[in-house]
């Protein structure tokens, strides 16, 4: 492939220790993210994929712990950084943007120096070329009037224009990745469509997206390469139309089917059964094997490697050989 | 970059019409116009520094300025609160007391103020064995009857102003620095702090510029509820002698000496009682004013 990975993600491993035992957030997740692509994770709330996110930047809280695998900037391990590397890396390479607008940025400063604290921190400017940068930024991200927008406080912005703030304090150091955890969830659906487009502006300008959603209309609409995660692993990926023309494994099946179609014709909607399982007691195979529709002697007790079925495209599950048949 | 500013009509002119952001003055005016009772008691509090700072303006006498000669006078043209005991201007000793009693108020609780507020965020942010050990400290501190405490301070530091602020200082830092904890455990898992985080911002300024900054508020409050407090303090030290000594004037002192007189000359201790009453609850409303318009779940959002 000539394609450049900006990150490449191995084996990674994100764990919690609390006192009713481990929980595996993370599991052996390997993933990469294509330069000037976006890349989705998809899956349901408490799957691992925020907490991939934050293994990445090292931004787990007690007690979460990375315990293993390697996340690889360009080449360069983060894991194996000090602090005060990973400070610079953090919104100088690699920056976040949150799930909720409303309250990710802080209320008693100007939003104008929150774009600024960034370059600030990562490049020797004087406060007038950083103010002048912040503003372009803002500009850039689709904010009118921005030396106006620039003084004003977080409370005087409606959801959208926060969120577009945040994307502008991420951007402002020309991040090589930047990551963004649900950054439509809050949103209005016509505020969630902006915010997209602009995504998508981003990554034609260069930039390399890993975005993180719970929802496949987001991922189908914006992302070039998607990732599906089950239980703190990544059980199927593949290409964007890939994935959507041939979802292979039964969950990202189950997911898509899941999906309320007006073509379909039916009333009634499609659920999977079963709740997400919980992480301190996983079967010792497939982790989706509880719910399956498809499950067979032994998917409980042997845990299925990732195999190709198709170029580009890897699944986890032990019946690809018969399904794709 | 192309910009996409076409899309958001309704979005930015909603965002015009909240305007621009509240300043002090914004802040002045909505306090003026919900709470009467802080305009006035801000308004008491700027006349009584008004007459601490110009008492020898004010009047023709000095607060050491003895005439046994007039002793135990009544309230009459020439002294407009009577004599005391030793002839002085019970008036004049009055205006002298303010300034003890306001730098009282103030000197030690900012003090207070700054350390409570340092070890706080301190504790609250760094938790582990520095919270741990930070906390247990104040709560040793918390332990004591605040006025016992103050007074075996001033027992063991001797009387004069310094050692009052000292005094005070040691006995308020404690609570101001357990509410300011508080607040930094809710703030350190905001999502603002946890972006900033993510931007690379280094702890000690995520401390001063995004969890500082947020406790403003509830120091403000805080500071306008903690001067009545040692202002109270300070004259009962002084009534019960450890606190500032005659020929100095004090209000508790004042309250104190006239206590031998209370039957035959009453002006000797009420003058001064009423000024601590008055500017005691000036400080009262004015902290409840600030709260009410401070409190940020009260913005509009």
């Amino acid at each position: 492939m000539e394609e450049k990975n900006v990150l490449e993600i191995r084996q990674l491993r994100t764990s919690f220790f609390t006192r009713r035992g481990e929980i595996r957030a993370v599991d052996d997740v390997s993933l990469d993210v294509r330069e000037g692509a976006i890349t989705g994770i998809v899956g349901e709330s408490g799957c691992g994929k925020s907490m991939t996110a934050r293994s990445i930047l090292r931004l787990l809280k007690y007690p979460g712990r990375l315990i293993g695998g390697e996340v690889l900037l360009d080449g360069r391990d983060l894991t194996k950084l000090t602090e005060k590397e990973m400070s610079a890396v953090r919104g100088g390479e690699i920056s976040m943007i949150f799930q909720e607008p409303m309250t990710s940025l802080n209320p008693v400063m100007r939003v104008g120096r929150q774009v600024e604290e960034a370059l600030r921190l990562h490049r020797r400017l004087s406060a007038r070329e950083a103010r002048e940068q912040a503003v372009a930024m803002l500009a850039a991200v689709g904010i009118a009037e921005p030396e106006k927008r620039a003084r004003c406080y977080p409370h005087e912005l409606s959801g959208g224009m926060r969120q577009r703030v945040m994307i502008a304090m991420a951007m402002i150091c020309k991040p090589r990745l930047l990551i963004a955890d649900e950054p439509t969830t809050a949103l209005d659906v016509t505020v969630q469509a902006q915010i997209l487009r602009l995504m998508k502006e981003l990554r034609d300008n260069g930039t390399s997206i890993l975005l993180i959603s719970h929802d496949l209309g987001v991922i189908a609409q914006v992302c070039d390469y998607v990732y599906v995660m089950y239980a703190g692993r990544i059980v199927e990926h593949a290409e964007v139309c890939e994935l959507f023309d041939h979802p292979t494994h039964p969950y990202t099946r189950g997911l898509l089917g899941a999906v309320s179609s007006l073509e379909s014709g039916s009333n009634t909607l499609q659920t999977i059964p079963g709740v997400v399982p919980n992480l301190l007691h996983l079967p010792a195979g497939c982790a989706f094997s509880l719910r399956c529709g498809e499950c067979r002697k032994g998917c409980a007790e042997h845990l299925p490697a990732l195999r190709a079925c198709a170029p580009g495209h890897e699944v986890r599950c032990h019946r690809i050989g018969e399904v794709n048949a | 970059m192309k910009t996409t500013n076409t899309v958001l009509p309704t979005e930015e002119r909603l965002a015009s019409q909240i305007g621009e952001a509240e300043g002090p003055l914004e802040l002045f005016a909505r306090l003026a116009a919900e709470n009467k009772l802080a305009i006035i008691s801000l308004i008491v509090i700027f006349l009584f520094v008004l007459a601490a700072i110009l008492s020898p303006v004010l009047t023709p006498y000095r607060f050491d300025e003895m005439d046994l000669s007039q002793r135990l006078k009544p309230p009459s043209a020439e002294h407009l609160l009577g004599t005391d005991e030793g002839g002085r201007d019970v008036l004049t000793r009055m205006l002298y007391g303010s300034r003890v009693s306001l730098l009282v108020g103030v000197v030690p609780t900012v003090l207070s103020m700054l350390l409570g507020a340092a070890l706080g965020i301190l504790a609250g942010y760094l938790g582990g064995w520095v919270d741990a050990l930070l906390m247990r400290l104040a709560d040793i501190m918390l332990a004591f009857p605040t006025m016992l405490l103050a007074m075996v301070i001033m027992y063991t530091l001797g009387d004069g102003l310094v050692n009052i602020f000292l005094a005070l200082t040691l006995v308020n830092w404690a609570s101001v620095s357990r509410i300011v904890r508080s607040e930094t455990l809710k703030l350190r898992e905001s999502e603002y702090v946890e972006a900033a985080r993510s931007m690379g911002v280094s702890p000690m300024r995520i401390m001063l510029r995004h969890i500082l900054p947020n406790c403003i508020p509830s120091l403000i409050v805080l500071f306008t509820l903690n001067i009545p407090s040692a202002i109270l303090t300070e004259s009962s030290l002084s009534f019960l002698g450890l606190g500032i000594q005659p020929p100095n004037a004090s209000w508790g002192l004042m309250v104190n000496t006239g206590r031998q007189f209370l039957y035959t000359a009453p002006w000797i201790s009420l003058a001064p009682s009423a000024a601590i009453m008055v500017i005691v609850l000036a400080f009262n409303f004015l902290g409840d004013g600030l709260r009410d318009v401070l409190d940020p779940h009260l913005k509009k959002s």
